[in-house]
């Protein structure tokens, strides 16, 4: 029986997952147009929350329908006569564990696709620290390419070319660091991760154009950060600098057209910065709305899932 | 004594800690036995055969070469820290130019030649006349003081 419980919830996460994902997925572009009206920084976290949404909708709703405490009062109310406390579970061992199977397979090709991620990035961790030489707050690499980046999840290391050293002065220096530092703090490396296995049962062409948002968004959230310090034209200009360093360097000019969109990403971040404080900033009252319509939302939700499940489980014959 | 392989086609981004740790050995002192570079590994304080084992990797990925003498292999560096920070620079630029590192790694600016010298001269131009407005409303606003 056990497994049969088992089954039918990992079935029913699965079957919302699916849904959920295929309803955010269609509203994903009036979502977009919403969040980019917003200062980055609230935009990427409400866009990777957008996106972790089909699965955690899926995963509480269903773990509501279950729970004995919460389903009595979401759901047992509307039993009928000589209804008695139920939830829906399939009958057949076999299809429960095919259920089970099912969530079990996704969960581990995530974790595989997380660890090789986090493998590779380890690597990369050491060999750059052992390539490198400490400086206050980043470590300098001595490579003709003129690179600044910011490695790592937890501990995000950022790492400065000892070209761009060369090239730019105090100030641009600082105004880089500052941007790599909002990396660092937001730990953005780690959010990209994340979207990236919230996005991975979606179509290639949604899934690349939603990270692609989220990455331009990360960008702009760490370029406001510096300009809260610095000026909004400032750091446009560090920006251009440093594109322009790396257009002239020529050694490894990457020809456009990776992202698969026009667009560029400079140009974006540099658009952004000279429209400045125009952006919408949301309040907490708003989020803490928002947060409600959500809750609101997964608690009416259950009892529709019930009678879904329901319905599901007859028409597959095992219920 | 005969030195062997070419530097090509190594990986650096497969590289391990204790590779690494050797390479540095043989860059401070080429031609080294496994047992000389065993000592003088100062980290870790791995065993003789783990360190034999590193180095046949080294070997077999063109990072170290060899030389018999005696019954013992000479060791020395084929690659220097340069050329393998050069050649671990250009995987990442690769890497970041198909999509692999974007959850790994975020550059200041993308490495994508997405902006020809017209765009970036446009934006330039965009920069100027927004400091122009701004400082022309500032000295507006004292006008007005």
């Amino acid at each position: 029986m056990m497994l049969n419980t088992i089954g039918s919830f990992s079935a029913l996460v699965l079957f919302c997952w699916l849904v959920f994902g295929f309803i955010f997925a269609a509203f994903y572009g009036p979502v977009s147009r919403g969040l980019l009206r917003l200062h980055p920084g609230h935009g990427s976290n409400l866009l990777l929350i957008y996106l972790a949404g089909p699965f955690l909708l899926a995963l509480i709703s269903t773990a509501f329908l279950f729970l004995p405490d919460t389903r009595v009062v979401l759901i047992d109310l509307h039993c009928h006569e000589n209804c008695q406390i139920h939830t829906p579970v399939i009958q057949s061992a076999l299809i429960a564990a095919v259920g089970v199977l099912s969530l079990f397979s996704i969960f581990t090709a995530a974790f595989i696709k997380s660890w090789t991620a986090v493998r590779h990035s380890l690597m990369l961790d050491k060999q750059f620290m052992f390539l490198s030489r400490q400086q206050t707050g980043y470590r300098i690499i001595r490579t003709d390419e003129p690179l600044v980046f910011t490695l790592g999840w937890w501990t995000p290391q950022v790492y400065v070319a000892d070209r761009v050293l060369e090239y730019c002065n105090d100030k641009d220096m600082a105004i880089i660091l500052s941007h790599e530092h909002a990396h660092q703090l937001r730990k953005d490396n780690l959010r990209l991760l994340a979207a990236r296995i919230f996005t991975a049962g979606l179509p290639l062409s949604l899934a690349a154009r939603i990270r692609a948002d989220l990455a331009d968004m990360t960008e702009q959230a760490c370029d406001f950060h510096a300009a809260a310090q610095h000026g909004y034209l400032e750091v446009a200009e560090v920006i251009l600098k440093i594109k322009r360093l790396l257009l002239s360097s020529g050694s490894r000019s990457i020809p456009f057209g990776a992202r698969g969109f026009a667009e560029s990403q400079v140009e974006n971040r540099v658009r952004a910065l000279l429209l400045g404080g125009v952006y919408t900033e949301l309040h907490e009252w708003q989020l803490l709305l928002s947060g409600s319509g959500i809750v609101l939302v997964m608690l009416l939700i259950v009892e529709p899932l019930h009678h879904m499940a329901e319905w599901l489980f007859k028409v597959i014959g095992y219920h | 004594m005969i030195k062997t392989r070419a530097a090509s086609n190594a990986l650096p981004g497969t590289l391990g800690e204790l590779e690494l740790l050797v390479l540095e050995v043989l860059w401070k002192e080429s031609d080294l036995d496994a047992r000389t570079i065993c000592g003088r590994l100062l980290r870790n304080k791995p065993s003789l055969s783990t360190v034999q084992s590193t180095l046949e990797r080294l070997h077999r990925k063109n990072l170290a070469g060899r030389s018999k003498q005696g019954r013992a292999y000479l060791y020395f560096p084929v690659v220097m820290r340069p050329q393998l920070l050069a050649r671990l620079m250009s995987d990442v630029i690769h890497l970041l130019h198909d999509g692999r590192m974007e959850t790994i790694l975020s550059s200041f600016v993308n490495v994508a030649a997405d902006l020809d010298e017209k765009s970036l001269h446009d934006l330039e131009q965009l920069i100027r006349q927004k400091r122009s407005e701004l400082e022309a409303s500032v000295v507006g606003k004292d006008n007005d003081a």
